[in-house]
């Protein structure tokens, strides 16, 4: 039995290798050897990074004797990225997976069909360890040259790492699973949570520099300091590094942790999943009261519902709207570093300054352009596209809404990056408000040309919300036509720079983009309508 | 009331729907009937507008769809086979919106929805979101929300599948308070018994083609409307 289940678990995990999630179908052998590739690249692209930061601190950590330092600091970055990389899905594995009932109704233990998701998550807590860790083992092999022994070793260090990175993955999950059981607006903390994890992912990833230049700097006093902090990965490091017996004892320790997780999560398994679902306990026991019924215009009630859709999917308002995170983080940042910035770049434009209102714009309207709300929103309808379509409601009107929610959710940032750019800049009025114009404008047009791809390219059949959100040519061509707009606008304004001022520049990009607008909302209204309308 | 001509809609070389003419007069019950993939929720599609015919045309109270749809729609109501309906929303929410979209002032909405949703045993739940809701919760909240608008002409897709008894006895009384106040309900159904016992004229469709219609007198005679329904069929094969 546990043996079918696992099998049916690796079928899920690599399920998108074979089956084409768009259609529904199974992929052709060509299509199967294209995505292996397309993913082998992914993971080399990750993994040569890796191995040039590994290659730069094996030689000098292994010829100080260091070479356990160097697997525990490797151990630590796979095990973060690990975690931070398979705690959603093991969540979403464990607690919320769609078989969950139909495997309940069946005569299985739910011990078992825990041990058979775990199964699962530590295949992928493996993969991305593996992407961390392997690239360094490869380091440390070109430089220290092991031997079969030596090289075993490596490898049942990682084995035994991911056990530890599934483990902890596993409590995460299952934290996520009693937040998420708790709270009414779960998907908005699922959002702040991804954010969290990708600043921290930042963080790290801006600061491994001068990270590496400290531990090169002083490698035996810093090793020293943290061997007691992080003694199992001590332990790994010296296991790997050619002590066998220190290397039992951390995978010991592994499986120690592993078994203790299982344990405790198979104590209210059953009842988290039975009782969970995806509704929050909060919502469950929600009360009606009169007060409640509210009444409004129907294009309030359009607007209301687009943006319900938006707030009830973290997957849609992460993907289609990420952009808003970096234009409040750079207008944060401008207003705290933003002197230090004018001043280099009074200095790098010296005699052309007037330029940098033109640079200015771009770089707002190219950080506004990473919001493509429309893009998806036709086809995020899906099965219930019959409901606006048999209510009498004018098919204007509900496009109009999808707009209306974009403008909504993008403008209260653009105007906050456009008031500190214009603060720390200190450009004068009328640069001030053409700036404001032309990034108004390019908001606009960004979210009508993803409304009318969208409403060309519909898909309404697909059976996971990503596909859309994510995977479509909508999304494709929101997504490269906004960078595009802007090189061809950098482009025109180096064919007629001899000729034009970057201000009168910036009036033919908003006479442009205003043209462009027009003429993409009159398609909306006519064809797009008439579009909507017949969809399904 | 409702006014179906030459309607005619296939999906790529299949003709889902072939010549098929219907008349729904105000104060009737009109039962559709035939096998799977006879045609009949191609033509209720049709009819609420989701469908565009290819040839044929569809008149609500003499209304052209084609012409004034948003006209016609405000008449009727539609209620699919399973409705999926805004899993993001409350149930309440849900009514407002569906209110909302009808122009349904503060005070009728509110006496509409707790009069139905008492009626349906679905005002304690209205709070909580779709997402939780069963399939016959599901199935009640569309009805309450297909009626909310005293609807003229109800388009109803095998409305009894997946409601409780006591829920389908009170839309059986629904369907007929909507007809003796002037209105009409054209409704597909497998299930032979309810149709001979609530519809006062009945068609039956196969392959896309009507192949009788009439008074429930009419069509079934002296024999049953299964026997009937079951004789056509082979007549028909």
């Amino acid at each position: 039995m546990l043996k079918a289940l696992i099998k049916k678990q690796f079928l899920e995990v690599f399920a998108s290798v074979f089956i084409d999630k768009r259609k529904g179908t199974k992929r052709s052998s060509g299509s199967v050897i294209l995505n292996i590739a397309l993913y082998l690249l992914l993971f080399g692209v990750v993994a040569v990074n890796i191995y040039l930061v590994a290659n730069q601190l094996c030689e000098p950590l292994v010829s100080a004797g260091l070479a356990w330092f160097y697997f525990a600091l490797f151990g630590l970055a796979s095990l973060l990225f690990g975690v931070l990389g398979s705690a959603f899905s093991t969540y979403n594995s464990i607690y919320v997976a769609k078989d969950n009932e139909m495997l309940f109704s069946m005569p299985i233990k739910p011990r078992t069909i825990l041990l058979s998701r775990l199964v699962s998550v530590y295949l992928l807590s493996l993969l991305y360890t593996l992407i961390v860790f392997a690239p360094a083992a490869a380091a440390y092999f070109r430089a220290a040259e092991p031997g079969i022994g030596g090289i075993l070793l490596v490898v049942l260090a990682a084995l035994a790492l991911a056990l530890l990175s599934s483990a902890v993955s596993c409590v995460l999950g299952w934290l996520i699973s009693l937040v998420a059981r708790r709270l009414k607006n779960k998907s908005f903390v699922t959002v702040l949570v991804a954010i969290l994890f990708l600043g921290l992912y930042y963080f790290f990833y801006f600061r491994i520099s001068g990270l590496l230049a400290k531990i090169l700097a002083s490698p035996l006093l810093i090793a020293n300091v943290l061997k007691g902090y992080i003694y199992p990965f001590y332990l790994m490091g010296e296991g790997a590094a050619g002590d066998a017996v220190k290397l039992l004892l951390f995978a010991l320790m592994c499986i120690g942790a592993a078994a203790i997780v299982y344990f405790i999560i198979s104590l209210g398994f059953a009842k988290s999943v039975i009782s969970g679902g995806s509704v929050s306990s909060a919502k469950k026991n929600a009360v009606y009261s009169e007060s409640s019924i509210k009444a409004g215009s129907a294009s309030s009630a359009l607007f209301k519902k687009e943006l319900l859709r938006f707030t009830s999917s973290p997957n849609y308002m992460l993907n289609a709207n990420i952009g808003l995170v970096f234009m409040v983080g750079a207008a944060v940042a401008l207003l705290i570093m933003g002197s230090e910035l004018r001043q280099r770049l009074e200095t790098i434009l010296t005699g052309n300054y007037d330029i940098l209102a033109l640079i200015a714009c771009g770089a707002v309207c190219l950080l506004s352009g990473t919001n493509i709300t429309t893009a998806s929103s036709v086809s995020l309808e899906g099965k219930h596209i019959w409901l606006p379509q048999s209510l009498p409601v004018d098919a204007r009107k509900a496009l109009l809404a999808k707009l209306r929610l974009h403008l909504t959710i993008v403008l209260p940032p653009l105007a906050l990056l456009l008031a500190s750019v214009i603060i720390v800049f200190r450009f004068p009025l009328l640069e001030s408000v053409i700036m404001c114009v032309v990034s108004l404008l390019y908001v606009l047009l960004i979210a009508l040309i993803g409304l009318a791809a969208n409403l060309k390219w519909t898909n309404l059949h697909w059976t996971n919300e990503v596909i859309p959100i994510k995977q479509s040519m909508p999304v494709f061509i929101s997504m490269f036509g906004s960078f595009a707009a802007i090189l061809l606008m950098g482009g025109l304004y180096f064919l007629l720079k001899s000729a034009v001022p970057p201000l009168g520049f910036l009036f033919i990009a908003a006479v442009l983009f205003g043209a462009i607008c027009f003429i993409l909302y009159r398609l909306i209204v006519t064809w797009g309508a008439r579009r909507y309308a017949e969809l399904g | 009331m409702l006014t179906i001509e030459s309607l005619s809609k296939s999906y790529g070389s299949k003709k889902a729907v072939d010549d098929l003419s219907l008349h729904i007069q105000k104060g009737e019950i009109f039962g559709f009937i035939g096998h799977n993939g006879a045609g009949k929720t191609t033509t209720l599609k049709a009819c609420c507008g989701i469908l565009k015919p290819d040839t044929g045309r569809i008149r609500i109270d003499g209304i052209a769809l084609d012409e004034y749809p948003i006209e016609c729609k405000r008449r009727m109501a539609y209620l699919p086979d399973n409705p999926d309906l805004y899993e993001f929303m409350s149930g309440i929410g849900f009514l407002n919106f569906i209110a909302d979209i009808y122009g349904i002032p503060a005070g009728a909405r509110r006496d509409r929805i707790e009069k139905y949703a008492e009626m349906f045993e679905l005002k304690n739940e209205l709070a909580q979101p779709v997402s939780s809701y069963s399939h016959g919760m599901r199935q009640k909240l569309a009805i309450i929300s297909a009626l909310i608008h005293e609807p003229r002409l109800m388009l109803m897709d095998e409305p009894f599948v997946g409601l409780d008894p006591k829920a389908t006895h009170l839309l059986k009384g629904i369907m007929r308070d909507i007809c003796n106040r002037g209105g009409a309900i054209f409704f597909s159904t497998h299930v032979l018994e309810v149709a001979e016992k609530l519809c006062d004229k009945v068609a039956i469709i196969k392959g896309g083609r009507l192949i009788k219609s009439g008074t429930m007198d009419e069509v079934r005679g002296d024999a049953s409307l299964e026997s009937v329904f079951l004789e056509l069929e082979g007549e028909n094969a």
